[in-house]
């Protein structure tokens, strides 16, 4: 990588405004020239679709006159001609170093900035959980607490959303030539046609795969990991290490979304982690002898007090509930 | 000026429609001219490098990216024509050299001149701007805040201060352009 930051910040910025890295080096590189303010000044504008005036000094007209009868005697007959030709070639590769390898990034902050405020729907949800159906078909189910955008072009000129906080599982129609992504902090998911689960939670982003294939990326790095169904990946906020792990079958990361809590022959430790979640309690397990008890169990549509009462019978344990605290004992 | 949808715009630059490439030239050029001129500090070379990066997309035109702003196209090709045309650490060099080549002292005189002229002429359009936004540009100008230290002044986002500072541009380049 360059070290020394270059007027391409100003394009890196643009495509990722949230990017505190990006935010710095654009800080930088401003105060490097007395122009460069300028110049991200007019690329801001110039990005977003409103150009800023023409300044005095450049003749739009007899500009364009010039460079009007310049294009009259450029050849452009076939499609090896940019190829071959030296100052076509060197656009034409720039466009293909760049621009694929970029599309999925660039294209989410670049959508909501050219669109302006306004120029997407957001969807938020409070105590309750919600579905919708996207443009394309796809389906999105949010968890509760969960904020949403996509911009107004989705399903068209792409299919974008972001996921500002929450959970949201994506149920995606197939459509290879518009790839599905959801950008959440710090983080990208992109996919063809599948289904998953995005989850921005407050240390990590996390993703789970229950069918097809999807990439999930920190913003702005290679570093990436390819999920498979049932698969996770946790992407740690400030960091730059993805965890990934398998679960079982019978999980419970799609249960906020299901209802249901299946249990097989699962540690009551990590009964506890899956009751804490989707109840948002907390969980204290006093005893450690009962952390290797096992619970094989369904709870479909139950409230937490008949989960415990069943799991008080089932496994004999001791467990009181008050408010948010739930002991075990 | 041409309304033209982001399909239609590539649909036409695809097809190498004139009255397309007139639209989005005139939308666009200036604001990268005004890039280019800033970035190589030679009024010939950002007016060339306009023209490079227009000729480069009829050239290729069939190869554009129908799913992206024509915008964004444009916003990458300047800077990586500002990128090809000097490299970093040749960039103050070769500006210095160029100043020296040029060494028609009339010229120099009458830029000098419209130089004045243009600061007059910004000083009574900034008694326009809406207070916040005039603060914002003579901290930026006059004294030459980056607008980091500015928005920690004014105790407003970043964010704010590029707005600011975009409203006064357009205003100002409006005005002046109306004078001359």
């Amino acid at each position: 990588m360059n070290n020394q930051t270059d007027i391409d910040i100003v394009v890196r910025y643009l495509e990722d405004p949230e990017n505190e890295q990006f935010k710095q080096q654009l800080n930088d590189w401003i105060q490097q020239d007395a122009g460069n303010l300028d110049i991200f000044l007019d690329m801001k504008a110039m990005w977003h679709g409103d150009p800023l005036p023409a300044p005095s000094a450049f003749d739009t007209n007899g500009k364009w006159q010039e460079l009007n009868t310049m294009l009259d005697e450029v050849p452009v007959t076939t499609t090896t001609a940019p190829a071959t030709n030296n100052n076509g070639g060197r656009v034409i590769k720039m466009k293909r170093r760049y621009w694929w390898a970029a599309a999925a990034v660039l294209a989410i902050a670049g959508t909501w900035t050219w669109l302006g405020p306004g120029g997407y729907q957001t969807y938020a949800t409070a105590q309750q959980q919600d579905s919708l159906k996207l443009p394309d078909g796809s389906m999105m189910y949010l968890n509760a607490h969960t904020q949403v955008r996509y911009a107004r072009g989705f399903g068209k000129a792409n299919r974008l959303v972001k996921i500002d906080k929450g959970e949201a599982f994506f149920d995606v129609t197939k459509n290879d030539a518009l790839p599905f992504i959801v950008n959440a902090p710090e983080v990208e998911v992109q996919v063809l046609g599948t289904a998953f689960n995005v989850k921005a939670a407050n240390s990590a982003v996390k993703v789970f795969v229950q069918s097809g294939k999807v990439s999930a990326a920190y913003k702005g790095t290679e570093k990436k990991v390819i999920l498979t169904p049932g698969e996770e990946a946790s992407l740690k906020h400030n960091g730059r290490e993805i965890d990934t792990r398998i679960h079982k079958k019978n999980n419970n990361i799609l249960a906020w979304k299901t209802r249901t809590l299946t249990f097989d022959d699962t540690p009551l430790n990590e009964v506890a982690e899956s009751l804490e979640d989707f109840y948002h309690v907390q969980i204290k397990i006093s005893n450690q002898q009962l952390a290797d008890k096992k619970l094989l169990a369904t709870f479909p549509n139950m409230s937490l007090d008949e989960v415990l009462d069943i799991m008080r019978k089932t496994l004999q344990i001791n467990i009181t509930h008050k408010n948010d605290l739930v002991d075990i004992y | 000026m041409l309304q033209l949808s982001n399909d239609e715009i590539v649909k036409g630059i695809r097809s190498r429609n004139k009255d397309v490439f007139e639209a989005v030239f005139k939308q666009f050029a200036p604001s990268m001219y005004n890039i280019a001129v800033r970035y190589v500090k030679n009024e010939d070379d950002a007016n060339d490098m306009v023209q490079d990066v227009f000729l480069n997309l009829w050239k290729g035109a069939e190869n554009v990216d129908e799913r992206a702003p024509i915008n964004h196209y444009l916003a990458r090709a300047t800077v990586n024509t500002c990128l090809n045309r000097l490299k970093k650490d040749q960039r103050q060099e070769v500006y210095t050299k160029e100043q020296m080549l040029r060494s028609d002292p009339a010229e120099n005189n009458h830029q000098l001149l419209e130089h004045k002229e243009l600061e007059a002429q910004y000083h009574s359009a900034l008694e326009k701007l809406p207070d916040q936004c005039r603060r914002v540009f003579e901290m930026s100008r006059l004294k030459g805040l980056s607008p980091a230290e500015i928005a920690a002044q004014l105790n407003i986002s970043i964010n704010t201060v590029y707005a600011h500072l975009t409203t006064a541009l357009k205003r100002l380049r409006v005005d002046l352009i109306n004078k001359s």
